[in-house]
Order: C-alpha cells, then sequence, then structure tokens
C-alpha cells in the first residue's frame, strides 16, 4: 500500500497543472468581461475584476441595433429546432434498427455507419454548390435543414434502444393491438429517457458550435448564428478596437449556457450509452 | 425461448454478422397463415414510417451533395473564344490532376500532416494520461473536479475558443505572457509555428472528448480484474500500463481514427485564429483551399478538393478501423 500512497502527490500535482490550462483561459474570458477596452490593455492580470460587466452587456446589446440579440435567437433556432427534429428522426431509425427485422436492415445500419464517418465539414461546401444552383442560399434553411441529419445520432439512439427498451414491453404493446408507431411514440420514446436527453444534448452543442456552414452559407448578418455574427467583429478589430470587449462578453454569454448544460447533465454520461458506443 | 415465435427480432451488436437470418424469414407464426402475413405488412409499413423520413434528409443532405460534388468536379469553366461566354466543359479527371500538382494543395497537406504528428498525437496522449490518473481514484473529488474542468472546453464554440486564445496571445491582452516576462522568461505564442499555434487551441478543445472516450472504456473493464491484481501487490502504475492500457485498445483506436478525421477538415480554428495572429495563410488546411477557392467562383476545382480529401479521411479511417478489428483483441 505505499506504493499507492506514494503515487498519490503525484497524481494531484498533475491534476492541478492540468485543471488551470483548462480552466484559466474561461476565467480570464469571465474576468475581462468586467473590463473596460482601456483596462484590458493595461492590466491584463487574471484576478484584476473591474465593474464594468453590466454597462459591458448593455453596450453588447446596443451595438448595430441590437444585432447580437438577434444572433443569440438564431442559434437558438438552428440548434433548438434542429437538434429537437434531427434526435426524434434518429430516434425513429434507431428503433426500426433495434426493434424489427426488415429486408435491407444491415445495409442500412452500414450506410448510416459510414455517415458516421464523413464529418460536417467535408459536407459544407458541396452542400453549397447545390444550394446555390436551387437559391436557397443565404436563408435560415440552408442551415436548419442539413443541420437535422446526423448519422451518429441514429446510431447512440440503436445503442440506447437496445440497453433501455426490452423487446418484451414493445411485444406486449403488439399483442395488446397497439400500432408500431404508436407503440414507438408512447412507450419507446419515453422509456429512452437519458439516452434521448443526450443525443438532444450532443446534437444541441454541435449544432450551437456549427462554424463552417453558416459562414459558407450566410450572407446577412441577420441570419448569422452567434459563433459567425462574433467572429465577424473580430475580424473588424483594426478599425474599431472596442469590438474587444463586445466580443469576449459576448463570447462568455454564448458559452454559459452550454457549460452549465453539460455540466448539469454529466451523471448522463455515466449511463450505458457511451459505455455501449465503444463496446460495439 | 418461448418468445421468438413472435412478431419481435432480438436485437443483434454486430454489424451485419454471419449469424443474421435472412430478410425473408420474417415473423415466427405458422407458415402461410393469414395473420402472420397481415402482421409482416403492417410491420412493413411502420417500418417504412420510421425511416423514411430521416431516410429522405439523409439522402437529400448527405448523398447528393457528395454526389453533386462528384460530378461537378468532372467539369470546368472554359471559354472557347475572346468573347464568347465561359461555360461547363467535361474534362474528366483534369481537374484532380491539376489539384495534386497544385503547390498550395501540396502544403497543405504538410501542414495537416505535422499537425496530426504534433498537436492531435499530443491530444490522444494527454486524454490517455488524464483517464488513467482519473481512474485511479474515481470517487475522489479531485477527479471529480478534474473530469468536469476538462471536459469544460468542449462545449466552447471553436470560433470562441480560437478568439479566447487569439487574446492570450498577444502579449498587450495576455496575461501568461506578462506574467512570463516578470521572472524573465520571453513567451511569444505569436512566433510559435502555425500548428503549434493552432494546436494549442484544439487541444485545448478536444481533450476532454478524448477523456470521456477513454472513460467509458475504462468503465467496462471488469473490477475483480483490477481487484485481485491489487492483492497479488501491482502497483497503481503497473496496473494502469499493464492491465487497463492493453484493454483500452479499442478506445484508443476509436479517439485515434476521431483525431485523424478531425486534423484532416481541420478549418475553424485555423480561419478564427486569423483574425488575430498575421502568420497563417488563407489556405493553410486543404479545406481552406477548397473553401477560398469556392469563394473565388472556381466551384469545380473547390469541389475537385473537396473530394479528394474526402475520399483520403474515408481511407484512412476505414483502413484503422479495419487494422483495429482484424488483429486480436487482448
Amino acid at each position: 500500500m505505499t506504493t499507492f500512497r506514494r503515487a498519490q502527490p503525484a497524481n494531484a500535482t498533475v491534476l492541478v497543472l492540468m485543471c488551470a490550462y483548462f480552466v484559466l483561459p474561461l476565467w480570464w474570458l469571465a474576468v475581462s468581461a468586467t473590463k473596460t477596452q482601456g483596462e484590458l490593455v493595461q492590466d491584463s492580470g487574471l484576478f484584476s475584476i473591474s465593474d464594468h460587466f453590466l454597462s459591458n452587456v448593455a453596450d453588447l446589446l446596443a451595438r448595430d441595433s441590437g444585432v447580437f440579440g438577434r444572433w443569440l435567437v438564431n442559434s437558438m433556432l438552428y440548434a433548438g429546432i434542429g437538434a429537437a427534429i434531427g434526435t426524434v428522426l434518429a430516434a425513429a431509425v434507431g428503433y426500426a434498427l433495434s426493434k424489427y427485422r426488415f429486408p435491407g436492415r444491415d445495409a442500412l445500419f452500414n450506410v448510416i455507419l459510414a455517415g458516421v464517418l464523413i464529418p460536417p465539414a467535408a459536407l459544407a461546401l458541396p452542400l453549397f454548390l447545390m444550394f446555390s444552383r436551387v437559391g436557397l442560399t443565404n436563408t435560415y434553411w440552408s442551415v436548419l435543414l442539413p443541420s437535422v441529419v446526423s448519422p451518429l445520432a441514429v446510431y447512440l439512439a440503436r445503442v440506447s434502444i437496445d440497453a433501455a427498451v426490452p423487446d418484451e414491453v414493445v411485444e406486449a404493446a403488439s399483442v395488446d393491438g397497439a400500432g408500431g408507431v404508436r407503440t414507438f411514440v408512447l412507450i419507446g420514446l419515453p422509456m429512452m429517457g437519458p439516452g434521448l436527453v443526450t443525443i438532444f444534448l450532443f446534437q444541441f452543442v454541435l449544432i450551437w458550435n456549427n462554424f463552417m456552414l453558416p459562414l459558407i452559407m450566410l450572407n446577412s448578418s441577420d441570419l448569422y448564428p452567434v459563433t459567425l455574427g462574433l467572429y465577424n467583429w473580430s475580424g473588424q478589430f483594426i478599425q474599431d478596437p472596442t469590438l474587444a470587449t463586445s466580443v469576449l462578453v459576448g463570447a462568455l454569454i454564448a458559452v454559459v449556457p452550454v457549460i452549465a448544460g453539460f455540466l448539469l447533465l454529466q451523471r448522463f454520461w455515466n449511463t450505458g450509452l457511451t459505455q455501449g458506443a465503444v463496446k460495439a | 425461448m418461448p418468445h421468438h415465435t413472435s412478431s419481435l427480432a432480438e436485437p443483434t451488436t454486430a454489424v451485419g454478422s454471419a449469424s443474421d437470418p435472412g430478410p425473408r424469414r420474417l415473423r415466427g407464426d405458422a407458415p402461410g397463415a393469414p395473420r402472420r402475413s397481415r402482421r409482416t405488412r403492417a410491420d412493413l409499413r411502420t417500418v417504412v414510417v420510421l425511416t423514411v423520413p430521416f431516410l429522405g434528409m439523409f439522402a437529400l443532405f448527405y448523398v447528393a451533395p457528395i454526389a453533386y460534388a462528384l460530378w461537378q468536379s468532372l467539369f470546368a469553366l472554359r471559354r472557347s473564344g475572346a468573347y464568347r461566354p465561359a461555360e461547363d466543359v467535361f474534362v474528366g479527371l483534369g481537374n484532380y490532376a491539376q489539384v495534386l500538382a497544385d503547390p498550395a494543395f501540396q502544403q497543405s497537406l504538410i501542414n495537416v500532416g505535422l499537425y496530426a504528428i504534433g498537436p492531435s498525437t499530443l491530444t490522444v496522449l494527454l486524454g490517455l494520461v488524464i483517464a488513467l490518473v482519473i481512474d485511479a481514484r474515481p470517487n475522489r473529488i479531485g477527479a471529480k473536479l478534474a473530469r468536469a474542468a476538462v471536459f469544460a472546453p468542449y462545449a466552447v464554440p471553436a470560433v470562441i475558443g480560437a478568439t479566447i486564445w487569439g487574446f492570450l496571445y498577444a502579449p498587450t491582452t495576455s496575461p501568461f505572457v506578462g506574467a512570463a516576462a516578470v521572472i524573465g522568461w520571453d513567451v511569444d505564442p505569436l512566433s510559435w509555428p502555425v500548428v503549434w499555434q493552432v494546436g494549442n487551441i484544439a487541444l485545448w478543445t478536444y481533450v476532454g472528448f478524448n477523456v470521456l472516450i477513454f472513460a467509458s472504456g475504462l468503465a467496462s473493464i471488469d473490477p475483480g480484474m483490477l481487484e485481485s491484481a491489487r492483492i497479488d501487490g501491482a502497483t497503481t502504475l503497473r496496473i494502469a500500463w499493464s492491465i487497463k492500457l492493453p484493454l483500452l485498445r479499442p478506445s484508443i483506436v476509436l479517439s485515434v481514427v476521431f483525431n485523424l478525421i478531425g486534423t484532416l477538415q481541420l478549418f475553424t480554428e485555423p480561419v478564427a485564429l486569423r483574425t488575430l495572429s498575421n502568420e497563417i495563410s488563407s489556405v493553410w488546411t486543404p479545406n481552406m483551399l477548397a473553401y477560398s477557392e469556392a469563394a473565388a467562383n472556381r466551384y469545380s476545382y473547390s469541389a475537385a478538393v473537396s473530394t479528394l480529401l474526402a475520399v483520403v479521411t474515408a481511407v484512412f479511417s476505414f483502413a484503422l478501423l479495419r487494422a483495429a478489428t482484424r488483429s486480436p483483441k487482448p
């Protein structure tokens, strides 16, 4: 047991150093959001908290006739609607794959697995080429529609349904005369519980953080999600240095809800979902 | 197993396993019974209703763009005379020959290659070390905090991560550059090689994701095995090296594949950092090259770059997964 104890200080040091590397940039962001432009340049210390946070937020919300609020709403729409529809579609396919045996099932599953290996970044430009032919670029649809499709979500849904929805339950419902789709909606979906939440959250974050697709598709800043809007602002620092404060405060506002959601839902990571995903 | 006569198939875990009965061996009642065929038809209808919405979207927004890019990459804008409008002419694989000979494309491949050897490998290794350290005493408060801390940056959009680090690299706004100067250490991140300027941001963002993959792998190790090793007197380090690490093999492969895909498709971090750091060229990665070609309305050339990149990515990930599943598992 002595060796065990000897390993502890080393472990603790590694953990503290790691935490500093991962957390300090976020801490710096929060501290900087309280400073004016002048204070930011004069004193970039990690602990020199100032008291201009609220006036910074007011400045941010007023800038360019309130476009930041619009970007937040856009991000909510893209990520909220996209992830909600995407999760239900993925759960439906996952349920069919898990509970039914039908012609072409294995082929379907293999195609979806292949889709997992194609990163969305590889699709963004081809999508743009295609959408520009039909005049769909620079619309809400051009970002929302492609975001809905996630092969990874289907895979996760299937693994989660295999684990969470016993065949006997579905079988009993079918003996009682309930239709297949009805059984899926009334019994399958509720039983998936945490799995469904996790899939929704993963997709929400992926869409919220997406950058390349909106960058390629959108011209009007009215349609921008928050990531693209802040990127555009940080490209204009040279003309207008006061944008720096707005970008930092905006970044903080855009980041906090997602981190909070992740941490609140952390216990779901430890459910069978991710374990099954690795084992399979 | 009496319930095998019911209308439900048992779930299979393997993909297209050999033991899968043929698609026609559908439901289990007496063959030819009218009730069975009605059930089968109802089941098929259910499957169609459940799968068609996703499949339709998948075909439109996954398959069609790839097919369209492939098609587009076979054409090029040509003028037949000085005063004639340019028109699309079929050039076969001409664009691909041009892309492969393009010094900008070759350089971008070298850049992501160096990135794969450097920051990308470090991301996997660091993720592995942190996961093993946390797993040595998973219930300690420190371990729980560390897990949350490491994972937090993964929730930060890559653009915003790059913006934060852009400020942290700049001497006027960075607390670290100033603090290092106080102890006489001259640090200037903006003079680092671009691979590491960008790599540091991606490392910060994605180590947590890799820790998550390894943590799920570690969670599926039989605790009894670890307990008996401990009783036999194995040290924590020894257990990590000789038992956990070999058993983590599938997770390591998965993590390497994810990192490789991410590296080949690198785009957001360098593009965002470009607004704050002058060193990064607009065609630093293949994806950036494809983007700037499309922005210049050279769609066919851009499509050829995208297609080549997708093919390289698919070949690498397939080869890795294949190699991993073929060799015997420990």
